[in-house]
Formats: C-alpha cells, sequence, structure tokens
C-alpha cells in the first residue's frame, strides 16, 4: 500500500513544484499594469507598461509565428518583428513607471519583456498576443449568431 | 519731304505714342496692385478682413476607431489635410443645429455618457477655450442663428459614429454635458474616419489606457519615431535697431505724431506717448505694448462679445496684422478702470503646435483688451521661425517627461506616485536668451494639478 502512495506522492511534488516554477524564477523585476497572458485583440498595437525599481533595463520584443513546410510538414516558428522605427529598449526612470506600444502581427504573437535591475538580476516575462482582424471577429460574431441552439437541443433529446 | 524727314516723324509719333499707352496703365491699375504695402512686421499675414471662424478653431480632433484605438489630429503638415476635411464635415452639423428651422432638440446628460460616446467610435473635437455659444452662433450661423439652445459656451463636441449618430456637446462654462439626437448616422464621417484608420495614423492613448493614472481625459503619442519635428532658428517681428521702422509703427499709433515724445530708457526699450491719450512701449526684445489713458470715448452700444471680437480684429489688421497660423486661444470678461469689456488672447503655431516663450508661458503673442468697442489695451510679440534643422533623434516619449517634472516637483517616492498630469502635449519654445537669433525647438507642455512645466522634447532638460 505504502509502495503505491509514493509514486502518488513524487507525482504530485512535481507537478506543484511545476506550477510553481515561474514564481520562483521571478525575483519581481517588473510589476506589469496588464498581465500580457493570452489576449486576444483587435488592435494592431498595444501598451506594455508596469512598474520597476529606477535604472532597470527592459528590452520589449515581438514574435510572430510564421508557418514553413519541411518535407511536407507544417512546421511552427517564431519570427522577431523588427518595430519599425521603435527602440526594443528603455531605462526605467526615477519615478519608476514605464511604458512602450508594440505593434503585432496579424495572428499569434509572443511578446517578450526582458528586464534586467541594476544589481544585474535578470527577469524574463513572455506572453501570447493574438491579433485577429475587425472582420474575422466580426464572422465569428455571425457564426455564433447563426448558430441554432434550438435545433442542437432537439438534437439531444430526440 | 526727304526720307530722314520720315523717320524723325515716325520716331516722334512712337514717343508719343508710348507716352499714351504708359500713362494709361498707370491710370488703369490702382497703385497698391503695383507696389505693395511695405509690412514693418516680417511675415505677418497679408489679409485684409478677417473671417472670425479662421481663428476659432479646435486645438485637436481625437479618432476614435472604435475601441482602444485612436489618433489625435492637428492642423499640421502631415495631418492637415484630413483634419480640415472632418472639421467641415463637423462644421456642418454645427450649421445645422445654428441654422435649422426645424427645433433640435437638446437634453442634458451624465458625464457618464460623454466618456461612453468618446470610448467608441467617433469624432471628437476639442476647442481652446469654452468659446461663447454667441461666438459659434456668429460663425456657424452667419447672424441667422435660431434661440433657444441651452449651451453657455462650447468647449468641445463629440460625434458619435455608431447606429445612434447622437452629437454631444460639452458646456465648458455650465460644466454640463448636452445630446442631441440625429436621425442619420453621419457617412461622411465615418467614410473619413475608415480611410484614415487604412492610412496607419500614430495612435494615440489615454493615460487610463498606459496604466499611468484613471485620467481618460486627453491623450499621448507613445510611436515618438512617427515625429519629425526640426529644430529652428527665430527673429524677432519687430527690428527693435532700426529706429526708422520702429517710428513708423508708432505713427500707427497716434494720430499727430508731432505730439509725440519719444523716450529712449536705459534698459533700452522705447516709449512714444503724447502726453493725454496713449502710450507705445517696444522693448529690446521686441515686446510691444499699447495702452490708453482715457477709457471714455466707447460706443456703449458695443459691449458684446462679437463687437469686441470685431474691434480687436480691425485693430490688430492696422497694428501688425495677424501672423501666419495664428488663432483665438482665450476670451473672458475683464473690468478695466471700472469699464467691463473682454480680454481676447492670440497665439500662433508652427506646423500646427503652440508657441511658448521662455520666461513667459502665460502670456498669449497678441492680447488685446477692448471696452465698448474700442480698443484700450494692445500687447504684441511675435518671432518668426526663418531655419529649421532636421534633429536625427527621437523625441522625448511623455512618460520620460513625466519622469523630469516629478524630479522638478519633489523627486521619486518610494510608493508609486507620480505627477498627476491633467494635460500634456507637444509645442515650440522660444528661447529669447541671445541677441538677434534665437532658438525654437519642440518642448512637452505639461499641466500639473500646481503648475505648467516646459520640457525640452529633444534634451530632456526642464525649460520652464
Amino acid at each position: 500500500m505504502i509502495r503505491k502512495v509514493y509514486p502518488v506522492i513524487i507525482l504530485s511534488l512535481i507537478l506543484v513544484l511545476n506550477m510553481l516554477t515561474p514564481v520562483l524564477a521571478a525575483p519581481g523585476i517588473v510589476e506589469l499594469i496588464k498581465p500580457i497572458t493570452d489576449i486576444k485583440t483587435v488592435n494592431k498595437n498595444i501598451i506594455i507598461s508596469g512598474w520597476a525599481e529606477a535604472d532597470t533595463s527592459i528590452e520589449v520584443r515581438v514574435y510572430s509565428r510564421v508557418s514553413q513546410k519541411v518535407e511536407g510538414e507544417e512546421v511552427y516558428n517564431w519570427e522577431e518583428y523588427i518595430q519599425p522605427g521603435k527602440e526594443a529598449g528603455l531605462v526605467v526612470g526615477p519615478t519608476g513607471f514605464f511604458a512602450r506600444e508594440v505593434e503585432l502581427k496579424n495572428g499569434t504573437n509572443k511578446v517578450v519583456i526582458k528586464a534586467v535591475n541594476p544589481e544585474d538580476e535578470e527577469e524574463i516575462i513572455e506572453g501570447m498576443v493574438t491579433l485577429s482582424s475587425k472582420e474575422e471577429v466580426r464572422e465569428a460574431v455571425q457564426n455564433l449568431l447563426n448558430f441554432n441552439f434550438l435545433d442542437i437541443i432537439k438534437e439531444i433529446i430526440k | 519731304m526727304n526720307k530722314e524727314k520720315v523717320k524723325n516723324w515716325i520716331l516722334i509719333g512712337l514717343v508719343l505714342l508710348s507716352f499714351g499707352l504708359t500713362t494709361q496703365l498707370w491710370l488703369s491699375v490702382p497703385i497698391d496692385k503695383i507696389i505693395p504695402e511695405e509690412q514693418a512686421f516680417s511675415g505677418q499675414d497679408s489679409k485684409e478682413d478677417y473671417d472670425l471662424s479662421s481663428f476659432v478653431l479646435p486645438q485637436y480632433i481625437v479618432v476614435n476607431f472604435g475601441g482602444q484605438s485612436h489618433t489625435k489630429l492637428i492642423n499640421d503638415s502631415s495631418n492637415g489635410r484630413v483634419f480640415i476635411e472632418i472639421y467641415q464635415e463637423v462644421s456642418k452639423i454645427l450649421e445645422h443645429i445654428f441654422t435649422s428651422e426645424q427645433d433640435i432638440a437638446f437634453s442634458q446628460v451624465q458625464l457618464e455618457e460623454w466618456i461612453a460616446a468618446r470610448e467608441s467610435k467617433s469624432i471628437e473635437v476639442d476647442y481652446r477655450w469654452a468659446f461663447d455659444l454667441s461666438i459659434f452662433r456668429e460663425v456657424f450661423g452667419r447672424g441667422k442663428a435660431r434661440e433657444g439652445i441651452p449651451i453657455a459656451g462650447i468647449k468641445g463636441l463629440i460625434v458619435s459614429l455608431g447606429r445612434d449618430g447622437a452629437v454631444y456637446i460639452y458646456d465648458g462654462v455650465k460644466g454640463a454635458v448636452y445630446k442631441s439626437e440625429r436621425p442619420y448616422v453621419n457617412a461622411s464621417l465615418n467614410r473619413l474616419a475608415d480611410r484614415l484608420e487604412e492610412r496607419d495614423p500614430v495612435k494615440y492613448w489615454s493615460l487610463r489606457e498606459i496604466g499611468y493614472s484613471e485620467d481618460s481625459s486627453f491623450y499621448v503619442p507613445l510611436d515618438m519615431s512617427s515625429f519629425n519635428l526640426p529644430v529652428g532658428t527665430a527673429v524677432k517681428e519687430l527690428d527693435t535697431d532700426a529706429q526708422a521702422i520702429l517710428d513708423a509703427q508708432a505713427s500707427g499709433f497716434f494720430s499727430d505724431m508731432s505730439m509725440v515724445r519719444k523716450i529712449t530708457e536705459m534698459s533700452g526699450s522705447f516709449i512714444y506717448t503724447d502726453s493725454q491719450s496713449a502710450l507705445l512701449r517696444i522693448d529690446s526684445s521686441g515686446f510691444m505694448e499699447y495702452m490708453v489713458y482715457s477709457y471714455a470715448g466707447g460706443d456703449k452700444n458695443r459691449t458684446d462679445i462679437n463687437s469686441a471680437i470685431d474691434a480687436a480684429l480691425k485693430f490688430i489688421n492696422v497694428h501688425g496684422g495677424m501672423p501666419e497660423q495664428s488663432y483665438l486661444e482665450e476670451i473672458r470678461e475683464v473690468i478695466e478702470n471700472d469699464y467691463r469689456g473682454h480680454l481676447l488672447k492670440f497665439n500662433y503655431a508652427y506646423n500646427g503646435l503652440p508657441f511658448f516663450r521662455r520666461g513667459d508661458l502665460e502670456t498669449s503673442a497678441i492680447e488685446v483688451t477692448v471696452v465698448e468697442g474700442k480698443v484700450v489695451k494692445y500687447t504684441r510679440n511675435i518671432h518668426h521661425i526663418t531655419k529649421a534643422r532636421i534633429v536625427q533623434k527621437p523625441l522625448l516619449y511623455p512618460v520620460e517627461a513625466a519622469d523630469v517634472v516629478a524630479g522638478a516637483i519633489g523627486g521619486a517616492s518610494e510608493t508609486k506616485s507620480l505627477p498627476v498630469i491633467l494635460d500634456m502635449y507637444l509645442g515650440y519654445c522660444i528661447d529669447t536668451e541671445g541677441t538677434k537669433e534665437y532658438r525654437a525647438f519642440p518642448v512637452w507642455h505639461i499641466k500639473t494639478e500646481d503648475r505648467a512645466f516646459i520640457v525640452d522634447a529633444y534634451e530632456g532638460r526642464l525649460v520652464e
């Protein structure tokens, strides 16, 4: 019985530790005003803003997902989307507040924020931001409106 | 008659003919068409009759494409055309409001409704001042405007581009919002907004969207790479070293120059006075100040705001004219020597951006006080950009400019406290240090709860 419990405990610990990893790894150099986890937007430009210690260097980079055919199979890669005319880096001023506008490409984008504080500690925050066109959203809403729930219910109780 | 005599007669005939034709030409074409009137004020607008609608203009137009996507337009070289096109359409709406024979109903609504309207697809027009309704009546009603509009002064308006097509007017005098339902959607404005969105203009953000504060009353850009503002060289409008020009200017203010004394002060200023009616002072920086001693003699029937504007514009026209890109910045009632009058402040812009003078932020380029249809005070301080140099470096981000202000008002604190900013926008500052040529450079004008700051938009230093 005890032998069976051990693997369960070990697996549970692994799971818990795995969940805690990002928290433990982040020394909290940057505090974002709005988290960048799984954002869906129709705006081509988004704001990355937040708080950090003065003189912290912050780099905001955007990677867009591109697909390539490799031996007949579709492979996805991340390609940096160099922001036209914008510098990736900034140094946080004395108030500790920073803000930067980034431009997205249609589809899935990976936003990577790299922060290095004056003590040379580093933090990397990543997030996925999906940019859809207004037409795509309109179409999705239209599809939802056309969806006949009554027919489905009838189908189920038939 | 020999050949020589014939030749002589032909020659005499030709000379007489040329005299006749030349005389005819001089008589038929007015002299002022041939020799333009000399302008002592360099760069002044040569228009003679000023139209009020040229000066009562929005300081900006915000186009909201729907949701958190908006841009701010000023009347500059890059967006001037679309600014004018949009404002023409908005003007049609205002003309309809002021001249329609149908009774257009206005209902007072909560400020929240105004905020909701500006957060959806809309056109927002912001004037520099809550101009009295009678000014709008004059501009958009052309003297035949209808009565019964409950608004006292218009500071801004929003045309909703949604399904209802409502117009919201912000009454800056009463601090109230009025809504007028419109039965149709403005297709032209919608088209202009869509066309502008396709051009992917610079996005502007409210401080709330940026996360700086909860304020969403104004917008700033965060992509400074799109701005290409040159640094210029400015010169005084009046060459104060040229005595003849100064004397000629002074003669325009006094009817009998033989009665006028000229006093030269130690500071280099010149004072012209007839000791009876008026005084004119021109200092070495080119600042001109005219004051009348007696306020009597005005027309008691001309005490209204539009008469004051009319008198001011006519006076400016004769005494220096309007510089290019000038606009009415403020108009308010004042009491001068127990007389009720109006103070009108005009300023001017360089490529759509307003000018500020270092050491003199509160004074406008032209200020006129009118009492009973008579100008009793007139100040003028204008510079012209003569050279412009492109700067190969990005402008300061607004957050960086706010950092400079935070440093100036007590440094950074540990508690994530930021200076409360009520408004911030780009402009040009003229640094009047030096003798003949001054530096004109882009600045951030930041208005906080306590005072206004000017931050050099390239160097990041606090100017004022």
